[in-house]
Formats: structure tokens, C-alpha cells, sequence
């Protein structure tokens, strides 16, 4: 029997391809990650499945690519190995379930950002999940898992904090939980006080198991919210002024823009240029407050901050987000409510890529001010995107480069985001949702003993090196 | 001119585009000068700016207008609007075209602040007002009251929506 037809008997024969088309389109994603094509694409639909394809794959010695919806934009789910099959997960897309009172939903992976929002307004009005600007379509299992950032990162961190346990068919083909739910079902409040498993699965890249089940936390909406638009000028004196503002608690969500993308978002067709005189950044800034008292307190704080940064600045301006929707219209209320409908503007082009990082909260300003000036010597739009993490704990910026991928662009994209992860390096920055050269830069100024580590741990869980192997340049 | 009698032309002008209930869609689109359709259509082009870009959104919207549209059409005149951030030039000439920087040979130079701007769409302030307190602040109003008149009218119903 082929390994094709072995297949289908796990996922039955409309759910296993080894078509041209599919395999082109499974072979890369939008970055300029070079493609490699798969054998086969297969899509269980429940985690007995995912269980028997794994033991297949140990059985056949066959490299298995865990995919959500292959929107990382760091090329994670292009296989780096010949012949390896692809495990869509989009068909396990059930919530399973929402517990009010713990405060936390548990999802299967094909679940996305658009269903939880949908399912929550209409189910469960008073709770909110935190929503990143991808597409509503791509998963929230895989951006915990990649520790991304969401709307509620200023405040609580990245996506990996968002995670009370998890369930995952292990490289070996057992199924495991960890977290609180060890003790059964209706239990998945947290993670502690247990050795953290969680951690074995996330910033792996699916190199650890395919993980079927996750809980994570949602938050009470808060009945008072109000969003602004802050406009500021230089890198120093928007990190310093958006530092102060988190610092003293006054934004759940505080996302700055380099000022070409609030262009985009107004409309502005590319290529999107800088002009002389704009404003750097435009920063979206929310606060609520559990009543209009307390709302108005950080409103009337965040104005003095704002007013006391125009001593050196006088242009700042901070503006109340009603402005903002009476210019455009009352849709720009999305760009703040539903971050991930809104920015549409990055797939303009058929390329798209970026140097992330989280980065030490002192040389946030400095990444920024050296970065920019190497996105402008490429001629490349200037679309940094930074976020203030974890109450100022640590922050995220990130260079977005959009493109037309033909092979000049594809060329110089490259050299940029190498110069871009150079800068970061230097700087102490560690890169997210890593490419294999970008990881591999990385693995060469580490700790050797952290690398070794990893190595060791993949080993041990993965002895038949099947799942995603070559990820993460390991 | 004393501002008393300024105060009166802005209101009335201000007045008359309050009046009309015009559509608001963001649309902008190019200005098709010289030709036939050009006389049918006084829609501006896209500046790359963001200032131009914006302003040139919302008095889109109002040229939706037939009745305005057809009156701007006439108008021939330049005004710069100079801005904290920087200025920017209409050109009003069989319709209206946007460019940065301020065109040296202005009818009229309108100063004012983005904050002002804000204030004004936030209706937190009025034109008049912003004028009266030296918020806005406009350079050939005497020599040039109806161009004045004309573009505080149209700036007011723009911001106002
Ligand atoms: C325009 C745009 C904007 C974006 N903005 C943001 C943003 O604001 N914040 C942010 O965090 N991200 C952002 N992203 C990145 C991305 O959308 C998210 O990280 C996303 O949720 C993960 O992508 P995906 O769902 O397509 O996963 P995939 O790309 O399919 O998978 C990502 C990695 O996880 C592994 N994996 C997937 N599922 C599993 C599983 N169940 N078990 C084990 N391993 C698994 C895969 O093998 C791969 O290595 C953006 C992307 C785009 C295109």
C-alpha cells in the first residue's frame, strides 16, 4: 500500500492530497523563504487522527510539518526537509468550550481569531479574547504557540502567557496534557504550581508535537473604553513618551505605527512614501476603566503626559478617536475594536516578510532610529509596527516590507532583513517567528549550553527527528 | 475690514453649507482637467501626503454635491493652508489640485494648526471662534474677501462632514 493510500485510511481519501496545485501552494508562503514542495497534504479532524498519523509517520521515518494556516510570515511551515507531508489542522476547528466563571476557552487548532470573535459577541458578550492585526482567518493555538503579540500584549504579555494548558499528540504518538487539566476535563484554569510544560511546545515551531487542544484566557470587557490616536515625532521621544504611559498603567493596548501605515489605513494607495513634516508615528492607544470615573482619571493623565511631551515637542498631538472616525468614518473604529480585519494594506503585494523581535525596553528607542535608516537605504516603505509589552516589562518592534516578489526584490529583501537581524542582535534583540537563517544567526551568538539544551530536549521528545525537522536551524 | 463684519460673512457663507446634507463616502478620485469630463467632474487626485491626502478625502465628500460642485468649478483662486506640519497649496482652477508646499504667488494663506483642525472636526471649536482667538489665521483676506469667504465656507462644511 502507499504511503498516500496508508493515509487515507486515517483521514479517508478526500482529506489526503498529493495534487500539483495543492502541493505548489503548501510548497511556500508569502515571505521570501525559498519553497520546498511536499509529498502529500493531509487534514485529520480530530486528535485520533492527528495520534494515528504520527505513528504512521514514525513507522515510515516520514517528516511531518504541523500547519494552521501558514500566515506566520516567517516561512515556519515550509518544509526544509524533501518529502515531507504537511498535517493541516483547519478541520479541527471546534471551541470546545468557554468557562465563564474561570475565564478561559478551550479551542482546537483550526480555530481562528474571526471565530472566536464571532462566538464570543454572540455567546458570551461579557468576555473578550485579544486579537493580533493578521487576517481573522489564521489560529490562535498557532499564535500562542509562536508567543506572538495580540491587543492585550501591552498589558499582559506575549500570546504564550495567554495559555492555562494544553493537549498534544507527542513526536512518539502519545497523547499528553499538561497544565491543570491533568486532573480532568472542565479543569484547565492554569499552569501552576506544576514543572511548566507548556514551555515545551511553545517557540518550537512545531518541532515538539502536535498540540490538539488549548486553553486560554479571555478577559471581562470593560463597560468604559475609549481609544485615541497619538501622533509623535523622532524615535526616542515616542518610545520615552509611550514608556511613561504604560508605566503608569493608563493603556490596555498601546500599538505604534510608523506614520506610512496609519496612511495605509487611511486610504493611501502604494507605494507609501515618508514625507518630510508628517509625523513619525501614530500610536492607537486604548484605556477603559471599570467606570467612567475611573476613565476619565486616564484620560485626564494621559493628556498631561501628552501635553508635558510638548515641551520638547509641540507637535504631538493626541487625538480623541471620535475625530478620527467623523474624518474617515465610523469604520476606523474597527482598526482599534478588530485589529485583525484592518490591516489589509500588508497583503497589497504578493510578498510580504518582516525582522520582528522582542527587544530590552532601554534599546527599544535605538532599534527604531537605526532600523529605519536601514529600511530607507533599501527604498522600502517605512512600516515598523512597536508595542510596548507586558506593562513596559519588554517591548516588540518589527521592520514590515511588502513587496512584489521578483527575484531583485526577493534579493534585496533579503539583505535588508539580514542587516535588520544584524541590528537586532547587536542590540540584544531576540527574533520571533524565526526563518532557519534568521535562527541560525542567532544560535551563533547565544549561550552554546541553551542551544545544546534544545538540541537535547528535541531529541529526546522527537528520537526519529519526524516533526518539522531542519525548523528552527536545528 | 473690522472683524464684526468679517464674523458676518463667515457665518453666512458657514451657514449656507450647513444647510446641505451631503453624502459621505471616501471616495477619492482623479481630476480629469482639460477634458469633457472634466467639466462634469471636479474631483480632486490623490496627493501623497498626508494632509493633502485627508483634506483632499473630505472635500471630495462635499464636491459630491451637483450644486457645489458646479459652483467650485468656477472658482480660480490659491490658497495655501499652512499647517504646523507643513503647508500644503490648493489650486482652485476648473477644479481643485492639491500639491505641498506653499505656492508663492497665494491668493490666500490660511494658517492653522492639525490641533486646530481636530478641534474643529471634534466641533470643539468653530472656524469663526478658532479665527477670533488666533487659532486660524489668514494672509490676503482683505484683498481677497470673497476667496476668503469661499474657502472658510468650504473648509468648514468639510471638516464638519
Ligand atoms: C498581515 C499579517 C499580520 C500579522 N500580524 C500579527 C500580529 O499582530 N501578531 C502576531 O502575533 N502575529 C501576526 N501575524 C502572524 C500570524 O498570523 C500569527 O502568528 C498566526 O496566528 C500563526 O500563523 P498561522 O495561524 O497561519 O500558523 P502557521 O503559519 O500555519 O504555523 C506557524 C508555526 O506553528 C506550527 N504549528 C501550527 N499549528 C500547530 C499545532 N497545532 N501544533 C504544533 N505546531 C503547530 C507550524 O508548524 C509552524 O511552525 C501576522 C500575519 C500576517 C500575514
Amino acid at each position: 500500500m502507499s504511503l498516500k493510500e496508508k493515509f487515507e485510511r486515517i483521514v479517508g481519501a478526500d482529506h489526503v492530497s498529493d495534487g500539483a496545485a495543492e502541493r505548489y501552494v503548501y510548497s511556500r508562503d508569502m515571505t521570501e523563504n525559498p519553497p520546498r514542495t511536499p509529498q502529500l497534504i493531509v487534514m485529520p479532524s480530530t486528535t485520533e487522527e492527528v495520534q494515528q498519523i504520527v505513528r504512521l509517520a514514525n513507522e515510515e521515518r516520514v517528516p511531518l510539518v504541523p500547519f494552521a494556516t501558514g500566515q506566520s510570515v516567517g516561512g515556519l511551515t515550509i518544509p526544509q526537509v524533501n518529502d515531507a507531508v504537511i498535517v493541516d489542522l483547519k478541520r479541527m476547528n471546534k471551541i470546545l468550550d468557554v468557562d465563564e466563571e474561570g475565564m478561559y476557552m478551550v479551542v482546537e487548532p483550526g480555530v481562528t481569531f474571526g471565530h472566536v470573535r464571532k462566538y464570543l459577541d454572540e455567546n458570551h458578550p461579557g468576555l473578550r479574547y485579544t486579537y493580533a492585526i493578521s487576517s481573522p482567518f489564521t489560529s490562535v493555538i498557532a499564535n500562542a504557540l509562536l508567543q506572538g503579540l495580540c491587543d492585550l500584549s501591552t498589558r499582559y504579555g506575549a500570546m504564550a502567557e495567554f495559555i492555562n494548558g494544553l493537549e498534544a499528540v507527542l513526536p512518539t504518538g502519545e497523547i499528553v496534557r499538561v497544565g491543570s487539566a491533568i486532573l480532568g476535563d472542565d479543569n484547565w484554569f492554569g499552569r501552576y504550581p506544576l514543572p511548566d510544560l507548556v514551555g515545551l511546545f511553545t517557540g518550537w515551531q512545531g518541532m515538539t508535537g502536535i498540540v490538539t487542544k488549548m486553553a486560554l484566557q479571555l478577559w471581562p470587557k470593560k463597560p468604559f473604553t475609549r481609544h485615541f490616536a497619538l501622533f509623535t515625532f523622532g524615535d526616542f521621544m515616542t518610545t520615552d513618551l509611550l514608556k511613561q504611559i504604560v508605566r503608569a498603567d493608563l493603556a490596555d493596548d498601546a500599538g505604534a505605527l510608523s506614520f506610512s501605515v496609519v496612511k495605509g489605513l487611511i486610504g493611501m494607495p502604494a507605494p507609501i512614501e515618508a514625507i518630510e513634516g508628517e509625523p513619525d508615528y501614530g500610536t492607537f492607544l486604548t484605556l477603559s476603566g471599570v467606570t467612567s470615573l475611573v476613565l476619565d482619571e486616564k484620560v485626564r493623565l494621559l493628556e498631561r503626559m501628552v501635553n508635558s511631551s510638548k515641551v520638547k515637542e509641540p507637535k504631538n498631538l493626541l487625538i480623541p478617536f471620535e475625530a478620527v472616525a467623523r474624518l474617515m468614518s465610523e469604520e476606523a473604529y474597527g482598526w482599534v475594536d478588530f485589529p485583525s480585519d484592518s490591516f489589509k494594506q500588508l497583503t497589497e503585494y504578493d510578498g510580504l516578510t518582516w525582522m520582528g523581535t522582542y527587544i530590552h525596553t532601554k534599546n527599544w528607542g535605538e532599534a527604531l532610529f537605526k532600523g529605519r535608516k536601514i529600511v530607507e537605504k533599501y527604498g522600502y516603505e517605512l512600516m515598523a509596527f512597536l508595542k510596548p509589552m507586558k506593562g513596559m516589562h519588554f517591548c516588540e518592534f518589527k521592520f514590515i516590507i511588502r513587496f512584489e516578489r521578483d527575484d531583485e526584490n526577493l534579493k534585496r529583501v533579503r539583505q535588508c532583513n539580514n542587516e535588520l537581524l544584524d541590528l537586532a542582535l547587536d542590540l540584544k534583540a531576540i527574533p520571533y517567528k524565526t526563518p532557519v537563517w534568521s535562527a541560525k544567526k542567532l544560535h551563533e551568538r547565544a549561550d552554546p549550553n541553551f542551544i545544546e539544551l534544545v538540541r537535547r530536549i528535541r531529541d529526546l521528545l522527537d528520537p526519529h527527528g519526524i516533526m518539522n525537522p531542519g525548523r528552527w536551524g536545528l | 475690514m473690522t472683524e464684526a463684519r468679517m464674523f458676518v460673512i463667515l457665518s453666512n457663507f458657514t451657514n449656507d453649507y450647513k444647510m446641505r446634507n451631503f453624502k459621505s463616502q471616501n471616495v477619492v478620485r482623479g481630476l480629469a482637467s482639460g477634458t469633457a469630463e472634466a467639466e462634469a467632474n471636479l474631483m480632486l487626485d490623490e496627493p501623497k501626503d498626508f494632509i493633502g491626502f485627508l483634506m483632499a478625502q473630505l472635500i471630495n465628500r462635499q464636491l459630491e454635491d451637483p450644486n457645489l460642485e458646479s459652483r467650485v468649478k468656477d472658482w480660480k483662486m490659491t490658497v495655501v493652508l499652512a499647517t504646523d506640519y507643513y503647508p500644503v497649496t490648493l489650486t482652485f482652477d476648473r477644479g481643485v489640485r492639491f500639491s505641498m508646499g506653499a505656492a508663492s504667488d497665494a491668493t490666500l494663506i490660511v494658517e492653522m494648526s492639525f490641533g486646530t483642525i481636530i478641534r474643529l472636526v471634534m466641533e470643539e471649536t468653530s472656524t469663526i471662534k478658532a479665527f477670533l482667538k488666533g487659532e486660524i489665521k489668514a494672509r490676503g483676506m482683505f484683498r481677497h474677501p470673497v476667496a476668503m469667504k469661499r474657502f472658510y465656507g468650504l473648509l468648514n462644511a468639510a471638516l464638519k462632514g
